[in-house]
């Protein structure tokens, strides 16, 4: 053994003592820090354990559960895209009726000329 | 799965000395308690499943990272305390160990309450010695001597090579020796 270890040997004894020497405050301190840090893990053990179990006994159930959920959400989806249908049958029927209510024949609404002739006339009258 | 017992008893065999490496770094006993109690907790949450064997360096390399993230934020923190706080040690250098040994030793019998307050300055002394080490110097000094890992472990701990960690000790143990001297101190 070597000097500096003889030295370091010493060293760590001293503190040894030092650290049983320590006050019982700090030390009362540190229990509770490792029964909180032991309590936890063990928490966090059982957490898993219960986890798992249900797991097994709800093993079906669970499946049960998944496949309502995705019945429900797909006749959701369905459900979503027929009403939107309806919606949108309604807003061009009232746009139909309009146009049909109107002195111009629907034709004139889809000539291009007809739309130059009022850009120009509009110009002319804000003029 | 190890038992609680397993881990409560490792916990109960490192806290102290976690405790004390902390002080030696932070000097401040609510923080080195929070990191303690920190560290612990990570040991039990994360790897309390792994064999026991590799509990204390798991420790040391939490408790260490701690301690090294806390100490940078307190110096970034705290710049200006800790150069007024290096001042304010001017006062116990003038405290000298060998005049007391040398009293006790010409007094004729030595109680057992003296000899405990021998024992209580001596580990004073050496304790603030050790928190004037350089913070490497100390890690590796600590890591290897008190909490007796090997060099490998300790290198894997601090992050360094293996040459590092000889270098470190070295030095620490040097410095160590020249700073109790130098108090009238002989181990």
């Amino acid at each position: 053994m070597n000097e500096d270890l003889k030295f370091a040997y010493k060293v760590r004894q001293i503190l040894d003592q030092g650290t049983d020497a320590l006050d019982p405050k700090l030390a009362i301190r540190l229990h509770q820090s490792r029964q909180v840090a032991v309590t936890g893990c063990q928490l966090t053990a059982n957490k898993l354990a219960t986890t798992t179990g249900h797991f097994a006994d709800g093993h079906f159930s669970s499946h049960l559960r998944t496949l309502l959920a995705a019945v429900a959400l797909t006749l959701g989806a369905i459900g979503a895209y027929y009403w939107n249908s309806f919606e949108q049958a309604s807003e061009y029927e009232e746009i139909d009726s309009a146009l049909l209510a109107d002195e111009l024949p629907p034709s004139a609404y889809l000539d291009r000329g007809f739309h130059t002739w009022l850009e120009n006339d509009s110009q002319q009258s804000s003029e | 799965m190890t038992s609680r017992i397993e881990l409560s008893d490792f916990l109960a065999s490192v806290e102290r000395r976690a405790f004390k490496q902390a002080m030696f770094a932070i000097h401040n006993e609510e923080t080195a308690l929070d990191i303690v109690q920190d560290a612990m907790m990570r040991l039990a949450a994360k790897y309390s499943d792994r064999p026991t064997t590799e509990w204390p360096m798991l420790f040391q390399r939490i408790l260490q990272n701690a301690i090294r993230d806390s100490y940078r934020r307190s110096k970034v923190r705290s710049t200006w305390t800790t150069l007024l706080s290096s001042f304010s040690n001017e006062d116990e250098e003038d405290y000298d160990l060998l005049e007391t040994i040398s009293a006790e030793t010409e007094s004729e019998g030595l109680t057992q309450p003296y000899r405990l307050l021998e024992r209580s300055q001596l580990i004073d002394i050496l304790e603030k010695e050790i928190e004037k080490l350089p913070p490497r110097q100390r890690e590796a000094f600590l890591l290897r001597y008190w909490e007796e890992l090997d060099i490998a472990e300790t290198a894997e701990v601090m992050g360094c090579s293996e040459g590092s960690v000889k270098t470190h000790c070295s030095r620490a143990t040097h410095t160590l020796a020249a700073a109790l001297k130098l108090k009238g101190v002989e181990l």
